[in-house]
Parts: C-alpha cells; sequence; structure tokens
C-alpha cells in the first residue's frame, strides 16, 4: 500500500510536470513577440515592459519556464497581463472556497443519487426500469451541467414569486461564515445541475455493478442463510460495487474541475474559479487564466491521485496484490 | 492474476484484461446484434433526422424563411396574426438603449421560434449553426480517431519500446481534464491563428476548434485502440502469421488493420458526441467556433445573455446538442456492444 501511494503520488507529480511545460509552450513561449501576444493588442509601453520582465521574455526557455513557476507557486506574485496588473495567486485563493463549496456538495448529492438510484433500479429491475436507467445514464454524459443550470436557473428566475423558487437565491454566493444555511441555499440549485446528471451516470453503472455481484456465489449463501433481497443488496453486493465508483469518483472530479464546473459557476454567478477563468479568457487576460489553469490541474491531478488510493484502500480484492 | 484459474472462454495465451472481441465477422455480428434492438435504431433515426435538417437548412432558407439567416436583422419586422411587427423591440435600460427580439410566434416562415439578439431567425440559424457544429464535430472525431489509430498501429509496427512509451504518455494525459487543455490550445490559437510552415489558419478559421478538440480527444481514443491492436496481436491467425515469416509491416497492413477499422466505425458515434460536447463547451467560453460563424455553442454562449427575457435561444440551442450527443453516445454504447463489450471510451456512460 506505501509503495502505491508513493507510486500514485510520483505519477500524478510527473503529470503536473508535463502539464505545466505544455501550458508554458503553448501560451507564454510561442511567436517573435511574446511580451506582446501575453498583454494582448493595445497594451501600454508601461504593461508590456512589465509582463516582459515578469515572464523573463528574452531568457533561454527553461529559464523562463522556472520563472513562471516561481512566481506561480513560490513567491506567488504573478501579476494580470492586464492595466495595473492585480496579484494573481492571491485572487485565485480567495475564489477557491467557492469552487470547492460547488463541487463538494456535488460530489455529496451525486453520489446519494448514484447509490439510492442504483440500488433502487437494481431492486425494481425488468422491462420497464432497466431501459429508463440506460436513458437517463446517456441524458447524463450527454447534457451539459452549465446547459441544465443556465435553464434551471432561468426558470426560477422568471418564476420569482412562487413560494418555492422565492427560496432560492439564483445568483452569488454567501460564505458559510456567514451562516451556513445562507451558503446551502445559495448553492443548492448548482449543486443539483450537477448532482442530477452524474447521479445517473452512477446509478447506472452502479446498477450494472450490483447486478453482475447478485449472481455471484456469495450473493447465493447470503440468500440461503435467509437473508432478505434488500439485505444482501446493502450489505453484501453494495461493498464490492462501490469500490469501482470511488475510482471513477477521482476521474469525474477531475473532469469536473477542469470542465463543466468551470461554466456552472458561470451560470449561477459564483464568484469561484471557473468565473475568473471564464473572465480572464473573455478579456485576454493571459496571466490570470495561466494561473487558473495551473491551480485547477493541480487540483484535478492531486483528487484523481487521493481518489485512487481510497479505492484501493476499499477494494478487499486489490489490496492484497 | 496467473494464479487464479482462467475463465473458461478465454484463450489460455490471452492476458487476463484484454478487452473480449467479437468473432472475425464483425459486420454480420452487428447486424444480428441490432436487428431487433429498438433502442440502436431510435439513435441512428434521430440522428439521421438531425443531420437530414440540418443539411436541409438552405432549402429552408429559400423557400420558408425567404431571407439569410445568417444576415442581421436589427430593423426587419415579420407578421404576427396579421399585425406587422419589428422584429427587435428597443428598449431603454440603465446601461443604454438594447433590444429584446421577438419571441416565439409558432408560425413557420415567420419567426416561428422567435430571434436571436441581431433579428435573425432562431430555427433557421439553429439549422445552419447545426452544419457547422456536426461538421467541426464529425471532422474532428474523424482527424482523432485517424491520429488514435495510426499512433497504435505504429506502436504494434515500432515493437515493445515505442509502444511502452506511447503506454505510459497516454495513460498520463488520459486521466488530466480534456476542456483544461483544450481551453488553453484554443485560446492560444485564438490570439493569432496557427501558422506553422505551410499551414496559415487565420484566428477566425473552423480549423482551429476542429484540431484542438481532436487533439485533446486523442489519449481518449488511442487508450482502447491500443488495447485493441494488443488483443489482435494475441489472435492465433495473427501469430500464424508471423510464423509463417511475414514481416511486422505485412501483418499489421493486413491482418490487423482491417480489423481495426470495423472496430473504429464502431468507436465512431461516440467520439463525435465527445466533440460535439467539447465545441459546444469551448464555443460558449468564446474560443471554439468564432464569428461570423455560428454553431450551438455559440448559440448557446449568446442564449445565457439573452435568457432572462427570451430564454428560447438558450433552450433550443442546448437541447439540439443534448439530443445529438445523446442519440450518438446510445448508438455508439449499442454498436461497441454488438462488436467488443470490452472497448469503451471515457466519459462516455
Amino acid at each position: 500500500m506505501a509503495t502505491f501511494v508513493v507510486r500514485r503520488f510520483a505519477a500524478a507529480l510527473l503529470l503536473l510536470f508535463a502539464v505545466s511545460v505544455v501550458v508554458f509552450l503553448v501560451l507564454v513561449a510561442p511567436g517573435a513577440h511574446p511580451a506582446t501576444r501575453i498583454a494582448g493588442p493595445g497594451a501600454t509601453p508601461r504593461t508590456l515592459t512589465r509582463v516582459g520582465q515578469l515572464f523573463g521574455i528574452g531568457r533561454p526557455l527553461p529559464v523562463q519556464y522556472a520563472l513562471l513557476m516561481e512566481h506561480l507557486f513560490v513567491t506567488r506574485d504573478l501579476t494580470s497581463s492586464l492595466g495595473t496588473g492585480r496579484e494573481v495567486v492571491p485572487e485565485i485563493l480567495h475564489a477557491a472556497p467557492v469552487t470547492l463549496s460547488l463541487l463538494a456538495g456535488a460530489v455529496v448529492a451525486w453520489m446519494l443519487v448514484g447509490v439510492a438510484g442504483g440500488l433502487l433500479a437494481t431492486r425494481i429491475r425488468g422491462r420497464v426500469v432497466d431501459p429508463l436507467v440506460v436513458l437517463s445514464g446517456v441524458a447524463g454524459a450527454a447534457v451539459p451541467a452549465y446547459w441544465l443550470g443556465a435553464v434551471v436557473r432561468t426558470a426560477v428566475a422568471t418564476h420569482r414569486h412562487s413560494p418555492v423558487s422565492s427560496l432560492f437565491p439564483v445568483s452569488g454566493y454567501s460564505s458559510p461564515s456567514h451562516g451556513v444555511g445562507s451558503w446551502a441555499l445559495h448553492l443548492v440549485l448548482p449543486w443539483l445541475s450537477l448532482a442530477i446528471l452524474y447521479g445517473a451516470v452512477y446509478a447506472r453503472v452502479l446498477r450494472r455493478g450490483l447486478v453482475g455481484s447478485l449472481d455471484e456465489p456469495y450473493a447465493t449463501t447470503a440468500r440461503a442463510k435467509g437473508l432478505g433481497e434488500w439485505r444482501v443488496l446493502l450489505r453484501h453486493a453494495l461493498r464490492c460495487s462501490v469500490a469501482p465508483l470511488v475510482a471513477r469518483l477521482g476521474l469525474d472530479v477531475a473532469s469536473l474541475a477542469g470542465g463543466a464546473a468551470l461554466l456552472v459557476e458561470v451560470v449561477f454567478g459564483l464568484p469561484g474559479v471557473g468565473s475568473l477563468l471564464y473572465e480572464s479568457v473573455r478579456r485576454g487576460d493571459t496571466a490570470t487564466m495561466i494561473g487558473c489553469v495551473m491551480y485547477v490541474a493541480a487540483f484535478a491531478v492531486v483528487v484523481h491521485a487521493l481518489a485512487d488510493v481510497a479505492a484501493r484502500a476499499l477494494d478487499p480484492g486489490a489490496r492484497r496484490v | 492474476m496467473s494464479a487464479l484459474p482462467a475463465a473458461p472462454a478465454a484463450h489460455p495465451d490471452r492476458a487476463a484484461n484484454d478487452p473480449p472481441l467479437a468473432a472475425e465477422r464483425p459486420w454480420r455480428d452487428v447486424r444480428r446484434e441490432l436487428a431487433h434492438d429498438v433502442s440502436a435504431y431510435l439513435a441512428l433515426s434521430a440522428v439521421v433526422l438531425v443531420v437530414a435538417a440540418c443539411l436541409l437548412a438552405p432549402l429552408y432558407a429559400s423557400r420558408v424563411a425567404h431571407r439569410d439567416p445568417l444576415a442581421a436583422n436589427p430593423s426587419g419586422t415579420t407578421i404576427v396574426h396579421g399585425v406587422v411587427t419589428p422584429v427587435l423591440a428597443a428598449r431603454h435600460t440603465p446601461t443604454g438603449r438594447s433590444a429584446t427580439p421577438i419571441g416565439p410566434t409558432w408560425d413557420l416562415g415567420h419567426y416561428a421560434l422567435g430571434a436571436d439578439a441581431r433579428g435573425r431567425d432562431l430555427l433557421g440559424l439553429l439549422l445552419y449553426a447545426g452544419r457547422t457544429g456536426l461538421l467541426v464535430a464529425g471532422a474532428a472525431a474523424l482527424v482523432c480517431v485517424a491520429l488514435s489509430a495510426l499512433l497504435a498501429l505504429l506502436a504494434a509496427l515500432l515493437g515493445a519500446f515505442v509502444d511502452g512509451i506511447l503506454a505510459r504518455v497516454v495513460d498520463v494525459s488520459w486521466a488530466f481534464p480534456a476542456y483544461l487543455l483544450a481551453l488553453v490550445l484554443a485560446y492560444s490559437l485564438g490570439i493569432g491563428g496557427l501558422h506553422v510552415g505551410p499551414v496559415d489558419l487565420p484566428r477566425s478559421s473552423l480549423w482551429l476548434p476542429v484540431l484542438v478538440v481532436a487533439v485533446v480527444h486523442v489519449p481518449y481514443v488511442a487508450r482502447p485502440v491500443r488495447s485493441l491492436v494488443r488483443a489482435l496481436q494475441r489472435r492465433e491467425y495473427v501469430r500464424a502469421a508471423r510464423r509463417l515469416g511475414a514481416s511486422r509491416a505485412r501483418v499489421v497492413a493486413r491482418e490487423i488493420l482491417p480489423s481495426v477499422v470495423v472496430r473504429l466505425l464502431a468507436l465512431f458515434p461516440t467520439v463525435v458526441a465527445l466533440c460535439l460536447l467539447a465545441e459546444t463547451a469551448l464555443s460558449v467560453f468564446s474560443v471554439g467556433v468564432r464569428p461570423p460563424e455560428v454553431s450551438w455553442g455559440t448559440m448557446l454562449g449568446s442564449g445565457l445573455v439573452l435568457a432572462p427575457e427570451r430564454p428560447g435561444e438558450l433552450v433550443a440551442s442546448g437541447l439540439l446538442v443534448a439530443a445529438t450527443a445523446g442519440s450518438l453516445l446510445l448508438l455508439g454504447s449499442r454498436l461497441s456492444r454488438a462488436l467488443d463489450p470490452g472497448v469503451t471510451i471515457r466519459g462516455a456512460s
């Protein structure tokens, strides 16, 4: 187990290094006038000089790369390539709790939806339910979560005066230090728009595993002992089918953090890293964009590694190998 | 793992993690498997319907709408219940003048679904946007599948060392969020276009989203294709060909390639769906398809702005993306189940 953990995190570091090199090569290095590229059209000579100094333009590429990483992760004083140059990293760290709240709540909600849905779909499987499970699983993969969120938000905003929808603020964020209730209410709609889709996919995956487990000899043994079908499902089959789900979870949280969740923030006006990234892309603020991408990438890679370790610990079969 | 008793159907030489492969007459197998598969037919008809509707967009423009859906029409009028109505209603807001486009009239040829912020017929625009979106997604999927197959076959051709490197690279990049990489690439290419050697693409070129979307999905596709190739390499007829003295190149070209091509076709709908979804997200970030080109993604992006007053553009463009991608994913999953139950692409379910 210890070797596995070390190897897994070494691989994660390697991936992060590769990604940072790619980001550097794609965004900073190319072209004849990198400073002009980074600062964007219409930059003042002062901004150009500042950007040139910051990124070490003109020095050898490895030095430029090292400088960028130093500004990003060590001194954390990378400044925006627009205007007077606000510091990027504090802005990202300020936005991070919003993004983490969104992701954490969404994961809890979708695991609940997925496990409950998967158990239910296994228990009442048959000609009517099975196609529905398949269909909702496909919809979960095909419907963009940010679009669903935007539609839900628009619907709630137009029916502002109905008693149910007036409960949910449709925009903005409230820190948990100002009351957990208000924090949760601000996030319910974003959570749900992520959780319903992923929950449907997870229910489908879990059902596939559970149906397989129910044919295993240990399930037959449990039934032979006189246990009820629910008990066989919950106490015996679920334990073996939930590990693949956890392994998947890391991958999905990673791609969610670097994908759909970014736009869900934008849609609901949550001031998280996704909104920051969105704004920086729209305004051509290369430095802020590099900062957001690298921090999101680091988060995604670490979460994935952690989930792999957790899945390993959960899966009795993998532990012995 | 080798100490475990082998499953009865498994070939003794086959590693336990090889995908189970269908028999050697894949076309017949697919036809037989799908002959009574209602969901596959439904998904296929939905895809054909959407593609046909988008292809017929010029017909709609010339015969039904009688104007170019892509041309802005800020001062245009249309007829609603016999009354001449402006397409954009002027409105004064605290930030200045803006206009509310007309909502759905449900009258074919008279802005049936309403107008967008520039007074363009939404229905016609959706059809033309579908052409662009599907073209980009389809081309990206083709490029992506071709690149992946090339990589996997090259690895098979060049032997274990290259194959090992490829496997490592793919395994590592496979877990990285594709959208983040796509965003970085598309942003960078969007600054000045792509000018490398004979390639000279302006920043508004449709080739840029095609290339970006294709490249970031290569690890997704190369991984299953590589395992496919490796499984095929252990097949008896491939080993027999080797023992008969056929060169590696000949074996790859004559024995492996034909089997791979069929199975790539089964993966294709899934890859198109993933590419369509990625293009949509990039366009919402405003670095995918760029104006003056219109795709469902760019419409979804501008629909977000318009949604509080006129949700039509947002709802319709997103529904089309979801329905098309969903049908393609369903079709892809039925096809690959019929062919090779073990080969799946990440993100498809």
